[in-house]
């Protein structure tokens, strides 16, 4: 776990067998998808820093993986690895039900590094 | 020949197509079916028949109509429906397999499943856009909508989400059926009714005094006519069961034919030919006189004549009564096997007084016998009070009659007051009245058995003995000095 200094980049984890591999289901490509991403990250970046690989599925595009993972709200976000698969759901404004849900780890906050959550 | 354009939305409200439910007795009261194209609520409280109800309405439609259908539930998964509703007499699995039936669960899991903001449930009506593509899918049952609304109460739009369902469903003409909860103040808990205008089907249960009542109304059936009153049904391992209304319509035949008893005797007792088709013949007596084998007798005669038989057994089960009826000469198991006769063991503690004439009612409706055996009447006592049963019995005596069907019926009369006051009533309206007694005389017990009461007939007023042999049972007329011609034996 590297410390990097100045601004943070969006980068894909370095150590993949470690990270944590979420997907997103939404069934809209708007405005309010990018809200609920930017929510996501934010929450990743705290959470697991570089480790994780989100995938963003339509469900309207791939209604089979609908069916497969059993979605009926959206948006839905699943934990697939590592298993068990839990999920929640919603537009992760609630960044506390969303570290519960997906029971992620806990760092401690530096103030700097604290983002405000959109919602 | 030209006709006008009327739009098709138009076209529909103006006369509805009907979708048929293929459920005994209940597409007569809807005029047909259900309204195709549209959608039905049917609303109930706990286990009041609507799961049944919709899966038969899909089943059916598939297996009877040709129509593929596709059940949705909120509550069980495919697997647990198929075994629990294994029994209706629609393969179930067996549709599911060949496609003609398509059976969905729906969930929203874990149950302790984190809601971290807004959500809508838009997923619901992706995946069942989908599930419709896949193939001509006429018929669509929710069942269990109300889990719905407690699994994602907090979700955005809920019922704008379930109104584009259901939009949806109408738009491609696809007759669905939806299942509601009955609430205590107002029709559904949830108010679907404003959802789905078009018809609305009411399922009641009731218990009272331990007899489960079951009944069925039509609320709203916009653009037909439909059955107005309560309908009382049942819900049989086969499925849904109603009484159909055309039945209770019929008028009773008069009829100047003779049927007989099947012992020469008691022909010649009463009259020379036996009794009226379509009459009702009470035999009352002591315990072991004689009285079942006077009803196999009847029906033994009556099967050897080519006709049906059903015969309703109280007492004893089937191999038991034709055993114990081959042991005086009748053999009841050729006209089983050769499908004239109907044994039909039950346990008067099994149903309530209600529910056994229903089940009689039905398996007269399914069987159409030219004769009907109730052995025997006193058993009612078991299970229900006096004024209940007379008024059961009355009215079952009642069905018969105006279908033209013999009776014979048996019922104890050694029993105190209570058998008393029961037989009064019966034996006032019955046709033909017999009594058979034991009578001691000499240390050897005797059957003896009386006409009290025969309407048309010149029937004796003497008494008789009943001779119970392995030829078959006899009766001669009784003679002051000796004996008569007959064997003597008990």
């Amino acid at each position: 776990m590297k410390i990097r200094k100045g601004r943070k980049k969006r980068v894909n984890p370095v150590d993949v067998d470690d990270a944590w591999h979420l997907t997103l289901f939404v069934a809209d490509s708007g405005s309010a998808t990018e809200r609920v991403r930017r929510n996501l990250s934010a929450i990743c970046d705290d959470s697991l820093r570089n480790r994780y690989i989100i995938d963003v599925i339509d469900i309207r595009e791939h209604p089979d993986l609908a069916d497969q993972f059993s979605i009926i709200a959206v948006p839905t976000l699943v934990r697939r690895f590592p298993e068990p698969e839990r999920r929640v759901i919603g537009d992760l404004s609630l960044s506390e039900k969303v570290i519960e849900g997906l029971a992620m780890p806990r760092f401690v906050d530096r103030g700097d590094r604290k983002r405000r959550l959109e919602s | 020949m030209k006709n006008l354009h009327i739009p098709d939305a138009a076209r529909r409200s103006i006369c509805p197509h009907k979708a048929p439910t293929y459920i005994q007795g209940l597409d007569e009261i809807l005029n047909g079916g259900l309204p195709a194209g549209r959608a039905t609520v049917i609303c109930g409280g706990p286990g009041c028949g609507k799961t049944t109800l919709a899966l038969e309405f899909v089943g059916r439609g598939a297996q009877k109509g040709g129509e593929k259908g596709l059940y949705v539930s909120f509550e069980e998964p495919a697997e647990s429906v198929i075994s629990d509703f294994a029994a209706l007499n629609f393969d179930l699995a067996g549709l599911v397999e060949s496609g003609g039936v398509r059976i969905e669960c729906i969930h929203l899991k874990p149950r302790d499943l984190a809601e971290a903001g807004q959500f809508t449930l838009e997923g619901l009506s992706v995946r069942l856009e989908n599930w419709l593509q896949s193939g001509a899918i006429k018929r669509v049952a929710i069942d269990g909508l109300d889990s719905l609304f407690l699994q994602a109460s907090r979700a955005q739009n809920l019922r704008f989400e379930i109104w584009r369902i259901l939009d949806r469903l109408r738009e491609r003409n696809i007759t669905t059926l939806i299942t509601a909860e009955r609430s205590s103040d107002r029709l559904t808990r949830h108010g679907f009714e404003e959802f789905v205008s078009d018809c609305v089907i009411l399922l009641d249960h009731r218990v009272t005094r331990q007899i489960t009542k079951r009944r069925l109304r039509i609320l709203k059936y916009r653009g037909s006519s439909h059955g107005n009153d309560e309908y009382p049904f049942l819900i049989t391992e086969t499925g849904i069961k109603l009484l159909p209304v055309t039945s209770m319509s019929l008028e009773g035949p008069a009829s100047e034919t003779y049927v007989t008893t099947g012992i020469r005797g008691l022909d010649r007792a009463l009259g020379g030919r036996g009794v009226f088709q379509g009459s009702t013949v009470l035999i009352s007596g002591s315990t072991g006189a004689g009285k079942t084998t006077v009803l196999a007798s009847f029906a033994a005669a009556l099967c050897s004549g080519g006709k049906r038989c059903l015969f309703f057994s109280f007492e004893e089960s089937e191999s038991q009564l034709c055993r114990d009826m081959k042991s005086v000469g009748i053999a009841l198991q050729r006209h089983v096997q050769n499908g004239n006769l109907l044994i039909l063991p039950l346990r008067p503690t099994a149903f309530g007084l209600e529910e056994h004439l229903f089940r009689m009612e039905l398996m007269v409706e399914e069987n159409k016998p030219d004769a009907v055996v109730v052995d025997q009447i006193s058993t009612f006592q078991a299970i229900g009070k006096d004024g209940d049963i007379r008024a059961m019995l009355l009215r079952m005596l009642d069905y018969f009659q105006v279908r033209g069907i013999t009776v014979f019926m048996a019922s104890v009369s050694t029993l105190p007051q209570r058998a008393v006051e029961t037989e009064a009533t019966i034996s006032s309206v019955v046709d033909v009245w017999i009594l058979l007694t034991f009578l001691k005389s000499g240390g050897v017990r005797h059957r003896v058995l009386t006409v009290k009461k025969a309407r048309g007939l010149d029937h004796s007023l003497g008494r008789s003995r009943l001779i119970l042999q392995s030829q078959g049972p006899e009766l001669i007329q009784d003679s002051v000095s000796g004996t008569s011609g007959g064997k003597v034996g008990g």
